[in-house]
């Protein structure tokens, strides 16, 4: 069946994904927000993509002057000469004026040469777009609420019959909650502002589909940049399964040959324990095989981890400057977990990287403020798995020692492999052990085996026998006199 | 045909401002004062004489009922304008010739409305 509704560009990429396309052709979209949110701004893209596009644009603004407007939108790089611009906001006059009226309400007379100039302009240009900023002000003009829902059903009717397509901004505060026009328009976005990301939501959109949610936003220079959030459901691609061995012999048999791709493995240990060199090792050994290896650092500074993987004679460094491995650096919250998501796609969509490796989910949740990381991360690695990538999460534990855990933060669910590193104390000394805990995919080895990370690069020992305990950190040797 | 003449009687040039649209929009010519004097001069215009006088008595003093006095013995309708329900002020509006009070602010139609009976 063939949808009777066009959509029109919003102006924003991001906003048309979320929208399926764009706004509702001659429909009507509220923007709401507090002040400072970017509701001028989304309308301002909305027009702007209606004048790219050849249309005839209004925007009637009842609050910001003309010429603030048109001096903001550049600071955009938006160009409003081609938009027809009806400012009805108060002169500076009318605060020079020693007097004013109240023989009258505003509503009795003020509201109908509002109207009449409206009617004007729209009758003369014929808009297809219009943008009202804010509407919120209409409600001074009219006698009360009943009044004013009425008279705004009326103007967008009106509007919508004369071809625009409509989106008026409201603001939404203690005093003016606006929630009447949010019955009476077709969609509503609701914009929300943090310390540091701002959100949007879709809280309306008659009778259509659109992207739940609260999507991120940034506003810069060149406006807003909408992060949809990642619906891993709409990714995927074909891709053989193979595995991606570390290149250590001894490490890819208890790995069972590696780690599969599509699939999602924790490698999961205390600090310094050798989590990231670990994981490092299976990226150089993807890039070196001719694979791309993408690795996301929440934590470590991208030189010393360079430094470090070259001293133990990991060639990081060679295969960075390849172009088969990247490594990039995310710093505290600098970034959304949808605009995370963004980056890590691109790498994956652009740059076909086969195996990342998110270093590490601790640092992932404070770089992205995500009090609730689970939804998110979910959503990543889920995605990553249906387009074929091998991911590495790396799962730092508080505990140096004591009872094993697979994981701190609750999401050992999400591990196809869950590999493990472990302190553990042998005769006085200080060892390291590392396992594997589940393979979904595959057979794997059971045992444990002691690692190193040495001049030399990794080792990984032979399995531990005639030994138990080593889960709790100090083992008990078994038939210590026959050894 | 030229509308009847209104004379208002505003303290406040933002009233006489918006008042003066109202009317001119509803075919009504106005002439306005915001002082005695020029009040005094304006109702005893001949030739083109006022045809109602409508009086915000914000502003004034008592001297405003000698005014209101002077427009009886002219016969020229009054409408007093009064700031809020005053049961004292529109005792007196009435007692010296005002033939109508209307409470701020005022809706355009009810004012309208009485105007034109007003002026029947």
């Amino acid at each position: 069946m063939v949808s009777v509704h066009q959509k029109i560009a919003t102006g924003i990429s991001g906003l048309d994904i979320i929208f399926g396309g764009g706004y509702i052709q001659n429909s009507n979209c509220l923007v709401k927000g507090k002040p400072g949110t970017g509701k001028t701004t989304l309308g301002l893209h909305f027009l702007n993509a209606g004048t790219l596009q050849g249309e005839k644009c209004l925007l009637i603004t009842l609050g910001e002057r003309r010429s603030g407007i048109v001096a903001n939108a550049a600071l955009f790089g938006i160009d409003l000469s081609e938009t027809a611009i009806l400012d009805l906001s108060p002169q500076a006059e009318f605060f020079s004026r020693s007097q004013s009226y109240d023989i009258f309400t505003p509503s009795e007379v003020e509201r109908e040469p509002v109207t009449a100039e409206i009617m004007k302009c729209v009758e003369e240009l014929k808009p297809s777009r219009v943008f009202i900023d804010s509407v919120s002000n209409f409600r001074y003009l009219a006698g009360d609420e009943f009044q004013y829902r009425r008279q705004t059903i009326a103007f967008l009717r009106y509007l919508q019959e004369n071809g625009a397509t409509v989106l008026l901004t409201s603001e939404s505060g203690s005093e003016s909650q606006d929630s009447d026009l949010q019955f009476i328009c077709d969609a509503v976005i609701n914009l929300c502002s943090f310390d540091f990301y701002n959100t949007l939501k879709v809280e309306k959109y008659r009778g259509m589909n659109h992207l739940k949610g609260a999507h991120s936003f940034r506003i810069t220079d060149s406006g807003i940049t909408i992060f949809p959030k990642l619906r891993p459901s709409v990714h995927s691609r074909e891709f053989i399964p193979a595995l991606f061995p570390s290149g250590i012999e001894s490490l890819d048999k208890l790995t069972g040959g590696g780690l599969n791709s599509g699939t999602v493995s924790i490698i999961s240990g205390p600090a310094g324990v050798g989590k990231t060199t670990a994981g490092m090792q299976f990226l150089v050994q993807n890039a070196v095989s001719g694979g791309h290896s993408v690795h996301f650092s929440f934590e470590e500074e991208t030189e010393i981890m360079i430094q470090r993987c070259e001293k133990i004679g990991i060639p990081v460094k060679s295969q960075a400057e390849s172009g088969r491995l990247s490594i990039i650096k995310v710093e505290p919250l600098s970034h959304t977990p949808d605009e995370f998501a963004l980056i890590v796609r691109n790498e994956v969509e652009s740059r076909n990287a086969s195996l990342v490796m998110i270093d590490s989910i601790a640092g992932y949740k404070i770089a992205t403020g995500d009090s609730d990381l689970t939804p998110d991360l979910h959503a990543l690695c889920k995605y990553l798995q249906n387009m074929g990538v091998a991911t590495i999460l790396i799962a730092e534990q508080e505990t140096i020692a004591g009872e094993f855990r697979a994981t701190d933060n609750g999401i050992s669910y999400l591990a196809d492999t869950l590999i493990f590193i472990k302190y553990i104390e042998i005769n006085g000394s200080i060892k390291k052990a590392i396992g594997v805990l589940k393979k979904r995919l595959g057979d794997f080895e059971k045992t444990l085996r002691e690692l190193e990370i040495t001049g030399g690069g990794i080792k990984v020992g032979a399995p531990f026998h005639n030994v138990k305990g080593i889960l709790t950190g100090i083992p008990e040797w078994l038939n210590l006199k026959k050894e | 045909m030229p509308g009847k003449n209104v004379l208002l009687l505003f303290r406040n040039q933002a009233n006489i401002t918006v008042m003066s649209d109202v009317l001119v929009k509803n075919g009504y010519r106005v002439l306005s004062a915001s002082t005695y004097n020029d009040y005094d001069s304006l109702i005893e215009k001949s030739g083109d004489p006022v045809s109602v006088i409508l009086a915000d008595i914000s502003g004034f003093d008592e001297n405003i009922w000698r005014r209101f006095q002077r427009a009886k013995d002219l016969s020229i309708p009054l409408l007093v304008i009064s700031p809020r329900e005053n049961l004292t002020m529109q005792k007196e509006s009435i007692s010296h010739g005002a033939r109508g009070i209307m409470s701020k602010p005022l809706a355009v139609a009810e004012l309208l409305k009485v105007l034109s009976e007003l002026t029947l």
